[in-house]
């Protein structure tokens, strides 16, 4: 708990100052805050060993962490954030995480905040946006392997629950939730040549392509079983080529407005989409 | 489902060992105790009669003192496993000794006496300890009956061989026949007591970790409180217990001969312990998940108050049988049981430390106290019948004392959940001084997010300060503006005055708006209407008078682009009046985001320009929701029952339903809170009803004395506890099938619907009492954390009615399926002579996906017979998926015919 008021709101500030809180409601900050714990670190003590779990996510108010062995590529000074994407994706740490110096952070456990996280739609909303960003500013990512699609001549919503558990970010979905998607979502058609979504246009709705091909600029094609612009619709980022289908298409959308809809009565999706983009950061070496 | 293939519970082998095994060896070290109290009382009572015992308790109790100081400082040094073997031992050789020197003389009836109950000592209390190591609460609460029930049964064994030996050999004899009872006690405690699992976390291996177990730590004051109250119960309880067993001895030797007394109690302790080993198996565990702990620990002093307040004041000879019948059934089953458990909630490493001290204390200094009672009693000349009452007067302080341990037993529970708890929903209050000092210095920062954050925390508490516009930011001069929102006090007015001139066109417009309503600057107003940025252009035209002037400037806006329009709404925000209802109106209408969004901001100023029932419509939009919700909740009284009317109506899309209970809890009134509740039990769509709950639970959190209908929560308690026992069945059921493919969705979503049961329960119950912290307990009681997860369970016995707790319990957890199935009883559903009738059970369930999901399985398996079925619960209304479902699977089952 709080010694006082003055301390939770110096708190509240400090964490505002988090991209990913920097738009949630003042409640919902307040919460975070009052769960927060405000540490002091001896420069060279070391936060958490190589290989160990990360059980707390440090906002660095004051001095410098760094991972050992790395002190170009990994520091977090103050407002920096260390270990989200781990105590998000729930692995451990690649290296010791050391204070450099005398170092003031604000420490929230990894399960405090999946509570509040889970309590606290615009922050689960905000921390969503932030992390599909990073992942949408990274290099392109390899293309997966396609999604097995069902055969149904329209999908039911059985087959679309079973086309949406292949996809990593709803993988771990609950089904509750993963149904009420499905049940927003819709089976669109575009004949071949169609523009389907214009350079430059956001990105609103994710598509899972059932039949046909997709182009995706100049030189990328996705074919059946391929989803495009999840990750992009989180983000509200927008389209940085045309998608025109190369042939006729037959695709399920699910647009940002159902996803967040889904997100207000099922936010432990939004926890599992979390975690399936702080593991894909963690693999694409984003820094943590 | 083709199959009902019988399941099996991975678990159960090794929970039956866990079991059996300590009770096999409970079992042998009961039989080896019960020979040798046997030989012991009759011995005594024939060698050195019933007078003396008052000097043996004396003496027992300053030889146990010494024995509690070797065990405590033995705890430390040896693992429970180890002590007890070398207590047995060291009991089969100490009784083989005194065996061969009982002849010698008789004061080695004394000793036998004395070391009968150091043997007791030492040995009972280390069992417990070890058992207690290799047992989770919740599994100790399910398991020690039935290993209990292995003692009572090697106690009648014991006083059965006994009484058969007694008429054959003398009394002393049968003290040889205990120290071979002991050896072979020692052989099967070798072979069957339990060893350490590293590979299984118990309770006190989690704890252990914890902060406080550090070495040398002091242990936390509240389970020092928790112990001393044990200690008092364990004393008041033994001198009870002593009084009324001196009585009846006392009795006994009044009328049986003495050559005929080892026999007689032999006798008497194989009836007792027999009716012990059927309360054992049959009260016991049904006593502890109905009553609880609590209910457990009174019947033993109720029965012994009763009997002895007949026995002082009748003096019949069937009070004090009923007296022994109490103790005699009760002490080593149900009240055992009753008191290992209330060691549960202490911090392990404190329990190992102070648990042999406290049963020591317990036993031998409450013998001793009553002992000295005795020889008061005796001293005086006092009967069995006054010691009756006085052993009458002690049961009754030990049935109080038994109800206040039960009330920190679960409060010490409560602790043990709290430390994992977080703080939810905190509210920012009202600043002080100190507060206000540290917003003006993070205002005053140069760092623009900063002074932001500190802007919306004064905001809150409508102090936005006037000089902040003069801040070099742009973003926080808007931010403020935005925060005043037409709230413009006259220190505000007369800043933004000064700033007419400013460079950006928002600040500028605003600046206009301000003075204009001052009635200064009329001539920059005029001047504003050329202005090339169209903000502030609209800001005048709103401004001036409302004429031809005026009107033209607002119909070209309106009709102009998205970007006229959202800065004409900007405008009115600045002097929202009646005469800009139809533009609004007009201008909400246009499904333009930004433009609406500015509108519904101005209508929660202002709902009175509001037409209410498009803005309830919008509720359907989450680009605007946000907005829309806060104008209805300002519209108050007005809003409520818009939102209520839309809610009964079977009308109302479904994607407006869900958004209006919400809302309305928002409104954050006793009204609001009504309404919902009036609706709770009513709603058919169970997210909607799910959403209910939840904004009922905000008002209960938020609304000082909020009165709730607690018939209709219990009511719907009641129904979701139903439906998670339902679920948890099926889920049940359907593991046990073949698994289809894509099978594992059926179970997942069966699961998923009984956690969601769980929860709305859990929800209900909290909010007719909040102050029981349910939501808490829920986390707890669902969490993968056991120790958590166990003290939540306990502290549900003292929270809920057993019947909504043991179907509740029931349903969540990890247990055998028919053990699940008889404990829930007639919330079970079926069972079903085969998988076809299972799938048509749950295809006419109630949840949607799950009988897609089951037309689905029913398609794939081919399972012709169940196409009927298909056809007649077909939904012909709700959503299109459903009935495309039923339809796909009946097109496939009839493709494949």
């Amino acid at each position: 708990m709080p010694e006082s008021d003055t301390s939770l709101l110096r708190r509240l500030i400090a964490l505002r100052h988090v991209p990913a809180f920097a738009t949630a409601e003042l409640d919902e900050l307040a919460t975070l805050a009052d769960n927060a714990t405000e540490i002091e670190l001896v420069a060279g003590e070391e936060i958490v060993a190589a290989g160990e779990p990360v059980p707390h996510m440090h906002l660095v108010l004051a001095g410098r962490i760094e991972m050992a062995g790395e002190p170009d590529a990994h520091a977090w000074g103050p407002y920096e954030v260390f270990g989200t994407l781990e105590v998000l994706s729930g692995r451990p740490a690649r290296r010791a995480a050391v204070a450099m110096a005398a170092t003031r952070t604000l420490r929230l456990s990894a399960v405090e905040l999946a509570d509040l996280l889970e309590d606290n739609l615009g922050i689960l909303a905000s921390t969503l946006r932030q992390l599909a960003r990073t992942v949408v500013a990274m290099p392109p990512h390899p293309p997966g392997p396609p999604a097995e699609v069902p055969t149904a001549p329209q999908l039911g919503l059985v087959e679309r629950l079973i086309l949406f558990r292949q996809q990593p970010l709803l993988a771990g979905g609950k089904l509750q939730a993963l149904t009420m998607l499905a049940q927003v979502s819709a089976e669109r058609t575009w004949p071949a040549g169609a523009v389907i979504a214009a350079a430059g246009s956001l990105t609103s709705e994710a598509l899972f392509i059932l039949e046909g091909t997709v182009k995706d600029g100049d030189t990328g094609h996705a074919g059946r079983g391929a989803t495009l612009g999840l990750v992009e619709t989180i983000a509200a980022t927008k389209h940085a080529t045309a998608l025109v289908a190369a042939t006729p298409v037959r695709a399920l959308t699910s647009s940002v407005d159902a996803l967040f809809d889904v997100l207000e009565d099922h936010t432990s999706l939004g926890l599992t989409m979390l975690e399936g983009l702080a593991k894909r950061l963690l693999d694409d070496g984003a820094r943590a | 489902m083709t199959s009902a293939r019988a399941p099996e519970s991975p678990a159960a082998p090794a929970a039956v060992a866990s079991v059996w095994r300590p009770a096999c060896v409970l079992f042998a070290m009961m039989v080896a105790h019960t020979l040798l109290e046997t030989a012991r009382d009759a011995l005594f009572l024939v060698e050195l009669g019933p007078g003396a015992l008052v000097w043996v308790y004396i003496v027992m109790a300053a030889t146990a003192l010494g024995a509690f100081i070797v065990l405590g400082r033995a705890g430390h040094s040896f693992a429970p496993r180890r002590m007890l073997l070398g207590f047995l031992a060291a009991a089969a050789i100490g009784t083989t000794v005194l065996a061969i020197t009982l002849p010698l003389a008789t004061w080695v009836v004394f000793v036998l006496y004395i070391w009968t109950g150091l043997v007791a000592t030492m040995i009972v209390p280390t069992f417990w300890t070890l058992l207690d190591r290799s047992l989770h609460t919740g599994q100790a609460k399910r398991m020690l009956a039935l290993i209990g029930a292995g003692g009572v049964f090697g106690a009648i064994i014991g006083a059965g061989t006994a009484a058969l030996l007694a008429r054959a050999l003398p009394a002393h004899d049968l003290v040889t026949a205990a120290a071979i009872a002991y050896a072979l006690a020692t052989g099967v405690a070798f072979a069957l007591a339990p060893r350490p699992v590293p590979a299984v976390e118990t309770d006190a291996q989690v704890e252990k970790s914890a902060p406080h177990a550090a070495a040398g730590a002091r242990p936390p004051p509240q389970s020092v409180r928790y112990l001393r109250v044990l200690i008092s119960l364990g004393v008041v309880s033994t001198i009870g217990l002593t009084l009324g067993d001196l009585v009846f001895k006392r009795a006994l030797a009044e009328r049986v001969p003495a050559e005929q007394l080892a026999s007689a109690f032999g006798a008497i302790y194989a009836g007792l312990n027999t009716l012990g080993l059927v309360i054992q198996v049959l009260v016991t565990p049904r006593l502890l998940a109905r009553w609880g702990v609590g209910g457990a620990l009174v019947v033993l002093p109720l029965i012994m108050a009763a009997s002895s307040f007949s026995f002082a004041a009748t003096g019949a000879t069937l009070a004090i049988i009923a007296l022994k019948l109490g103790d005699g059934s009760l002490r080593y089953s149900l009240h055992r049981v009753g008191t290992e458990i209330l060691f549960l909630p202490v911090p392990a490493d404190l329990r190992d430390r102070s648990k042999p001290i406290i049963d020591t204390l317990g036993m031998r200094g409450g013998q001793a106290l009553a002992a000295l009672m005795v020889f008061g009693l005796v001293h005086i000349g006092a009967s069995s019948r006054t010691s009756a009452a006085v052993a009458a007067i002690l049961s009754a302080i030990w049935l109080v004392g038994a109800v206040a341990a039960r009330r920190a037993y679960v409060e010490a529970f409560r602790g043990k959940l709290a430390a994992g708890e977080i703080v939810r929903d905190v509210q920012i209050r009202a600043p002080d001084a100190d507060d206000l000092a540290l917003l003006a210095d993070a205002l005053a920062s140069p760092d623009e997010i900063e002074a932001l954050a500190a802007l919306d925390v004064l905001a809150r508490n409508h102090r936005v300060p006037a000089l902040v516009l003069y801040h070099p930011s742009a973003t926080v001069v808007h931010r403020a503006l935005a925060l005043l929102a037409g709230a413009v006090r006259p220190e505000v007015e007369r800043v933004l005055g000064h700033l007419i001139d400013h460079a950006d066109p928002e600040i500028r417009a605003a600046a206009i708006a301000a003075a204009s309503s001052t009635g200064t600057h009329a001539d920059r107003l005029r001047a504003a209407l050329t202005d090339p940025e169209a903000a502030v252009r609209a800001a005048a035209l709103v401004m001036l008078p409302a004429g031809s002037e005026a009107d033209a400037g607002l119909a070209a806006l309106q009709a102009g682009t998205e970007e006229d329009r959202a800065v004409l709404a900007q405008a009115i925000s600045y002097a929202p009046d009646e005469r800009f209802r139809a533009i609004l109106a007009d201008l909400v209408c246009r499904g333009e985001p930004r433009v609406t969004r500015r509108v519904l901001r101005i209508y929660a100023r202002r709902p009175g320009l509001a037409d209410l029932q498009h803005v309830l419509a919008l509720l359907a939009d989450s680009n605007v929701r946000g907005e829309a919700r806060r104008a209805l909740v300002q519209a108050g009284a007005r809003g409520l029952e818009l939102a209520m009317t839309a809610l009964a109506a079977p009308e109302t899309p479904l994607d407006v339903r869900r958004q209006l209970p919400r809302t309305v809890g928002y409104i954050g009134t006793q009204a609001a809170a009504t309404a919902l509740l009036a609706r709770l039990n009513h709603e058919p769509d169970g997210t909607a009803e799910f959403k209910i709950l939840r904004a009922l639970g905000r008002l209960s959190d938020e609304v000082p004395h909020l009165v709730v209908d607690v018939h209709a929560l219990r009511t719907y308690a009641h129904r979701a506890v139903a439906d998670a026992a339902k679920y948890a069945t099926y889920a049940d059921l359907v593991r046990a099938q073949p698994v289809p493919h894509h099978g594992d969705l059926l179970v997942k979503l069966l699961d998923e619907k009984r956690a969601s049961a769980v929860e709305r329960a859990f929800r209900a119950l909290g909010i007719i009492d909040p102050a029981a912290h349910l939501r808490a307990v829920h986390d707890a009681i669902v969490s993968p954390d056991h120790g958590r997860s166990s003290a939540a369970v306990e502290m549900l016995d003292d929270m809920l009615p057993a019947d909504v707790r043991v179907p509740l319990v029931a349903s969540i957890r990890p247990l055998d399926p028919e053990v699940r199935r008889a404990t829930l009883g007639p919330l079970a559903p079926g069972p079903f002579a085969h998988g076809e009738e299972l799938a048509a059970a749950l295809l006419a369930d109630a949840s949607e996906s799950v009988r897609c999901i089951v037309a689905y399985h029913i398609a794939e398996h081919k399972l012709v017979g169940l196409r009927a079925d298909l056809v007649r619960l077909r939904p012909e209304h709700g959503a299109p998926l459903v009935a495309a479902a039923f339809d796909q699977a009946i097109a496939r089952v009839d493709a494949r015919v």
